[in-house]
């Protein structure tokens, strides 16, 4: 067995991880959220799919994303270790060495590309392509430590999941699909610039801009209530696209009144504890959100089969 | 001053704590899984593919 010591100088095969530590490298809590919008783009897409196909698809574009996150993970393991929130990760503990992560995210990206090209089409595996690019790429090596609207823009990366489900299905990008994409691009700059209301000192520390740290605290409280202002409209597409009906058309008031209240909260009470405490509040609903939000267009779709089934 | 010879001898010769051994063992394990079910997977896709149609269908 090899591994790197002061009697072998320069012998850093890497290699000696947990297997936790490779799966952490995936970043399994965002693939989780990748994992069930992607479900609701193949169960919303118009057509015929193979079950097995369709698992494939989904197993994929979960590689995919884990990929990405091991490319983020290596490019970012100087700034992840100053971070509180990110310091445990494992190229910054010592678990894993930084080319292996590279390594890793590299041999992953193409496996996954090339198995959805295989199972399902070739588009979808260009889109899966595009999307580990513009997250490892334009949002992590690019915009993230250049400008503060990183998240806005890089959060494209985050929302093509359900649309690279849809084009598995119809082997085409569809307008309606782009509903799906807007939900969650819309959704993205209140989500995480409530995370870094609280978490201001962390991404100073690492010189990361976020915006809280390069316009203020004020600013970012008014930029959540107006991006929380424009994601409501953005719900309603599904149903102006026709594909999602009642049942989701009602959830989606609920979920996006009860958004906007939390968002009005973190505009309008900015001092003392309450006003501490309205990011950390809005950081948590908006995750809920989003799952609630997708959950519902499945909930709307097996409702109308059996609307079907039973009149 | 180590020498290629000693050198390679210190590589053949080191022995993992349990700890490490463990971890090892565990990855051995993880990785036959996977390829066994990359395996599957392709075999599988391909008898699927064989049906015939878009994605499968």
């Amino acid at each position: 067995m090899i591994r790197p010591n002061a009697a072998t100088p320069g012998l850093t095969l890497g290699g000696q991880g947990a297997v936790e530590d490779y799966w952490a490298l995936l970043k399994p809590r965002v693939m989780s959220l990748v994992i069930f919008t992607a479900f609701c783009g193949l169960v919303l897409a118009p057509g015929h799919i193979h079950p097995w196909t369709a698992f494939v698809s989904l197993l994929c574009i979960a590689v995919g994303a884990g990929a990405s996150g091991a490319l983020n993970m290596w490019y970012d393991a100087d700034i992840d270790a100053q971070m509180s929130r990110t310091s445990k990760r494992p190229i910054p503990r010592g678990a894993i060495e930084p080319g292996e992560a590279l390594y890793f995210g590299l041999v992953l990206s193409v496996g996954s590309v090339a198995m959805l090209g295989l199972a399902a089409n070739w588009m979808a595996a260009a889109f899966l392509a595009f999307t580990i690019f513009f997250y490892a790429v334009i949002y992590t090596a690019w915009l993230k430590r250049s400008t503060p609207q990183n998240i806005v823009i890089g959060g494209a990366a985050g929302a093509f999941p359900p649309m690279i489900a849809w084009t598995a299905v119809t082997g085409s990008i569809d307008l309606a699909s782009v509903s799906l994409f807007l939900i969650i691009f819309m959704w993205t700059p209140p989500h995480f610039w409530a995370l870094a209301l609280f978490k201001m000192g962390d991404y100073e520390t690492a010189g990361v801009p976020m915006l809280p740290n390069v316009a203020g605290a004020d600013s970012t409280r008014n930029q959540i209530w107006w991006y929380s202002l424009a994601m409501a409209p953005v719900a309603a597409l599904p149903v102006l696209f026709g594909i999602s009906g009642i049942v989701y058309a009602a959830a989606a008031a609920v979920l996006t009144g009860l958004f906007i209240k939390h968002a009005w909260t973190v505009y309008r009470i900015r001092d003392g504890k309450l006003g501490e405490r309205g990011p950390k509040v809005l950081f948590g609903y908006s995750i809920v959100y989003l799952f609630a939000m997708f959950g519902a267009t499945l909930v709307d779709r097996a409702a109308l089969a059996l609307w079907q089934a039973f009149a | 001053m180590t020498t290629g010879a000693t050198r390679v001898q210190e590589i053949e010769t080191y022995t993992p704590t349990p700890e490490e051994a463990a971890r090892r063992r565990k990855r051995s394990i993880a990785i036959a899984v996977i390829l066994l079910a990359l395996m599957l997977l392709v075999f599988v896709t391909t008898i699927v593919r064989l049906g015939g149609g878009p994605a499968g269908a």
